[in-house]
């Protein structure tokens, strides 16, 4: 009898392929005119490739999806050193739990639900606004101005994503050395230069994943806008997946956004396995 | 002199100290918002949701939970049916293609790796036309097992992921051993392996629950009928619009989110877990 | 029992442009119901051989056969670890840690489906054998190293292998429990008569429990053969210094009183015997060699008028103590010779005190040429005795 390890890994292999084969589809799709009004689809090379690139709809959702990504990331990576900077100065192991939790739990909600809460809880005249008026601060447009659309949005996802971020810049300081933080107190050094100094400059692997991941989960943002302001691509919240969900019946089209959409992912997503991944996994 | 330092240090120590709680407790009230909201809002009555803002409470009433709860019935019910099947294969046989990716090193696993981390991390909304055309030809669209083999395409290669990562610690001498002692594959897996990755196996099955019971996307497009929809799309049915009462929304918000907040409260740690080996291959 | 031969096995590591050779050109034979030693300095590859034995790893090129029977060969395992029939003892022991010892050692009996009452026989039997009854119910972790080497050791028995690999399985153990768990090994495999291999660094171990044994150096077999011969006749200075502590000395050939001689620095000269071809590989080039001495081949005179048995011991010069430490019951020596760079290590029964000028003796049959490439000239020390002073 010889070694059979490789059936262990069929049942996952078949599945991989099947995925590949959907993105291949994409791939294949992205290069014919193929649509729901074109029965048999005819190869137009790049044609279709132009079409969308031409398209002013495509465009502003590519431009919607970058900016959201880019302040997911940018703000997010903020917020979640900031926590992190707080929590780690947390000296009980119960009370930081907690508070981890407390950040952490808008992951484990759907995105559907919490575009629901959100939607009231930004509602002009009923949510948060009742606090800020109480409080003597004028109240914000929310979702109701186009030009505010998108921050609200924005920040629902800073509400979603930043303890993700936390985790990995707390789990990095929680690494640093204690000896010589502790030494750096007794010199006198505030908590501020202490994050500055020598917590931070540890942190370049938190950072690096945290802006990763921040950067996969904006690229698949479609419920938050979907269930808040529907399916408008004309909104100012259209992102690349909604504009994506609104052509599917010109299935030429929707490749070519998939086919945008897995080289941007994989630009992230390859090194990850090539470097990180098989790091992590190798053994002696 | 000196006296007269020493206080004041421990006064501006002191003062740090009710600062960092200060900041940390309003920043956690920030995020609770939408948990309290959710409750205080789906025991509103419907005089008290013309009466009140959102965010203060008025009275008790079960009315709108149980209004929604018969309506949610159904997709809850839906979403254990598909998850936990999904929750529990991608999970231990996730394991075996983990187990097979630890013990053969080659060339073909780093190309697996990459397939893997790919399907994890993909912005799944591209697979959209294909699958819901391979799912229509293979006639499982709309169907349990339609939705059980979607979501296996995605969560099937997060599971061999995260178990990749936590099976690295599992020393090769110990399956080595076992391997002299005669044990096939199959015996080394079940006897040997499975009993010490548990804790990271838990966090696996939570990561793969909290993440496909709040998968919106998938089910969206490939069911068709209220009687297959899950939780997180039935929701958006409550997400308002003009003339909604919102204490049904926030009831049908809490309903969709009460299992991942029990999970997130019960076993925190192994969700938390689960991310930071995605992001930084940390077993521990 | 089983008998083991390695043909020409080579093996590589590393990726296709980045290889690495681990063992080259290798053949050896163990044969039925040996106790085999494998000795070498770390690195050399022992481990990788006994990995190949076991079937955790391919030879890259040659063949492996098990009774005349081809189980891998040229980078294809044909008989997997799982079916050679192999118990092994670990450096680490590699126990099962979420099992308890019981269980342990009745997981080989597991995988191959004997029945519970029978497994029961088993474990307990080899337990009274090895002293761990007492241990069964409780988990390896919560027992000492050496009840874990035991547990490790029945569990490699418990399903009556045909051949028993052993990878230092002492170097985890203390010093002071160590040669009970040699003793106790060396029982155990006459007792069920096994073939038996052990691979380790220390020659404490080889001397131990090996009758034989292959001295690996740089991935390559230096020497296979009785023990004591690898250590009184070592092929090379790699193979004399992996089987224990050697001296070594550089040296010319020069004719003093018309026989050939070793300098060893300016003042101490060796009288020796070479063969003829290595005198004329030495005529041909320069006339430097190698003399290796084992530490308890050197006999130390403080007294200028004790006599010494010229037949058995050759006069090599004076010497001065640089140190002496104790180690026990015995003082360890180190002597410096003058003009030579490298002290000379070596033992006294009573302690001398440093700065102490000595004569030193070397025993006549012991000690070892070696040319500069480090190999075994096969020279033995002239026969008569030379004054000791030039």
């Amino acid at each position: 009898m010889k070694s059979r390890s490789y059936l262990f890994f069929i049942p996952t292999g078949i599945f991989a392929v099947i995925l590949l084969y959907l993105v291949y589809w994409n791939v294949y799709n992205s290069f014919t005119n193929s649509s729901s009004f074109h029965t048999t689809a005819t190869f137009v090379g790049l044609a279709t490739y132009a079409t969308v690139f031409r398209d002013p709809v495509f465009l502003s959702s590519m431009r919607i999806s970058l900016i959201w990504a880019f302040s997911l990331i940018f703000f997010g990576n903020l917020i979640g050193i900031l926590l992190a900077a707080f929590l780690f100065n947390v000296a009980s192991d119960k009370i930081r739990l907690i508070f981890t939790t407390i950040f952490i739990y808008p992951l484990a909600i759907s995105a559907a639900a919490s575009a629901v809460i959100w939607t009231w809880l930004f509602n002009t005249n009923d949510g948060v606004n009742t606090i800020l008026r109480a409080i003597g601060l004028p109240p914000y447009s929310w979702l109701d101005r186009p030009s505010s659309i998108l921050p609200s949005m924005i920040l629902i996802s800073l509400w979603v994503y930043s303890g993700l971020s936390m985790i990995f810049y707390l789990a990095s300081f929680q690494n640093v050395n204690r000896e010589s933080i502790e030494s750096a107190r007794i010199d006198g050094a505030s908590p501020l230069r202490v994050l500055v100094r020598i917590l931070m400059p540890e942190a370049k692997n938190a950072f690096i994943v945290s802006t990763a991941l921040l950067f996969l989960f904006a690229l698949r943002i479609f419920s938050l806008p979907f269930v808040s302001t529907g399916l408008n691509p004309f909104t100012e919240t259209a992102v690349l997946n909604m504009y994506f969900y609104y052509i599917t019946e010109f299935f030429a089209n929707s490749s070519v956004v998939s086919v945008v959409l897995v080289i941007i992912a994989s630009i992230v997503v390859v090194p990850y396995a090539l470097y990180g991944l098989k790091r992590w996994i190798t053994h002696d | 002199m000196t006296r007269f330092r020493l206080v004041s240090s421990i006064t501006a120590g002191r003062l740090y100290t009710i600062g960092k709680y200060a900041v940390l407790v309003f920043i956690a009230l920030i995020w609770l918002l939408p948990v309290y909201s959710m409750v205080i809002n789906s025991l509103k009555t419907a005089a008290g949701v013309l009466t009140t803002p959102v965010l203060q409470p008025s009275g008790i009433s079960f009315h709108a939970l149980k209004v929604v709860a018969a309506a949610m019935e159904r997709p809850i019910f839906n979403s254990f049916v598909v998850v936990l099947p999904v929750a529990v294969i991608s999970t231990f046989v996730g394991g075996m293609a983990a187990y097979y990716l630890y013990r053969v090193q080659s060339y073909f696993n780093d190309v697996m790796f990459t397939v893997v981390a790919i399907a994890t991390f993909i912005p799944y909304q591209i697979t959209l036309v294909p699958l819901t055309r391979m799912l229509a030809q293979m006639g499982i669209f709309n169907t349990y097992q339609g939705l059980i083999f979607a979501f296996l395409i995605f969560y099937l290669p997060t599971g061999a992921l995260l178990m990749s990562i936590f099976l690295a610690v599992l020393p090769k001498r110990t399956i080595e051993a076992a391997r002299i002692d005669g044990a096939g594959d199959w015996l080394i897996y079940r006897k040997i392996v499975w009993p010490l990755v548990i804790p990271g196996s838990i966090s696996t099955f939570m990561f793969i629950v909290v993440e496909s019971w709040n998968n919106f996307f998938i089910p969206l497009i490939l069911t068709s009928t209220p009687q297959m929809r899950t939780t997180s799309v039935a929701v958006l049915y409550y997400s308002g619009g003009f003339g909604t009462l919102y204490n049904e929304s926030f009831a049908a918000a809490l309903m969709s989110s009460i299992l991942p907040l029990i999970i997130i409260v019960v076993l925190g740690r192994y969700f938390i877990k689960g991310f930071l080996a995605l992001g930084t291959g940390s077993k521990g | 029992m089983v008998k083991i031969e390695f043909r020409k096995v080579g093996k590589a590591f590393g990726k296709k442009n980045r290889k690495k050779d681990v063992i080259s050109d290798m053949s050896f034979e163990v044969s039925h119901g040996d106790m085999y030693g494998i000795i070498g300095a770390s690195g050399a590859g022992k481990t990788t051989v006994l990995r190949m034995i076991a079937g955790l790893e391919e030879p890259t090129s040659g063949s492996i056969l098990f009774d005349n029977k081809v189980v891998a060969e040229n980078g294809r395992i044909l008989v997997p670890a799982e079916e050679r029939n192999i118990g092994m003892v670990f450096q680490n022991w590699a126990l099962y840690p979420h099992m308890s010892n019981f269980e342990n050692i009745a997981f080989p009996l597991r995988a191959k489906r004997v029945p519970n009452d029978k497994i029961r026989e088993k474990v307990e039997y080899l337990a009274n054998l090895l002293d761990i009854t007492e241990t069964l119910r409780r988990r390896p972790g919560l027992i000492s190293g050496g009840q874990q080497q035991r547990v490790a050791v029945c569990r490699a028995l418990s399903k009556d292998p045909s051949l028993l690999l052993l990878d230092e399985p002492f170097s985890n153990l203390d010093a002071t429990i160590k040669d009970s768990a040699r003793s106790l090994v060396r029982t155990v495999q006459s007792e069920l008569g096994i073939t038996a291999i052990i691979v380790s660094h220390d020659p404490a171990d080889i001397f131990a429990l090996a009758s034989n044994t292959l001295c690996i150096t740089g991935g390559k077999s230096g020497q296979a053969g009785k023990t004591s011969d690898l250590y009184h006749a070592p092929n090379s200075i790699d193979v004399a210094r992996s089987i224990g502590e050697i001296n070594l000395l550089r040296a010319t050939v020069e004719v003093r009183n018309g026989r050939d001689a070793a300098v060893l620095g300016e003042e101490n000269i060796l009288p020796v015997t070479l063969s003829q071809a290595a005198r004329s590989s030495l005529d041909s080039g320069d006339r430097s060699l190698i003399v290796g001495i084992r530490p308890e081949d050197i006999r130390i005179v403080e007294d200028s008028q004790e006599q010494v048995d010229a037949r058995r011991w050759l006069a090599a010069g004076n010497a001065t103590v640089k140190i002496s430490s104790y180690s026990a019951g015995i003082f360890r020596i180190l002597l410096r010779l003058h003009g030579v760079e490298t002290d000379l290590a070596t033992t006294s029964e009573h302690f001398l005190p440093p700065g102490q000028e000595v004569s030193m003796f070397f025993r006549k049959d012991d000690v070892k040429l070696f040319d500069n490439s480090g190999y075994n000239l096969a020279a033995t020390p002239a026969a008569a005795a030379v004054p000791h002073q030039a």
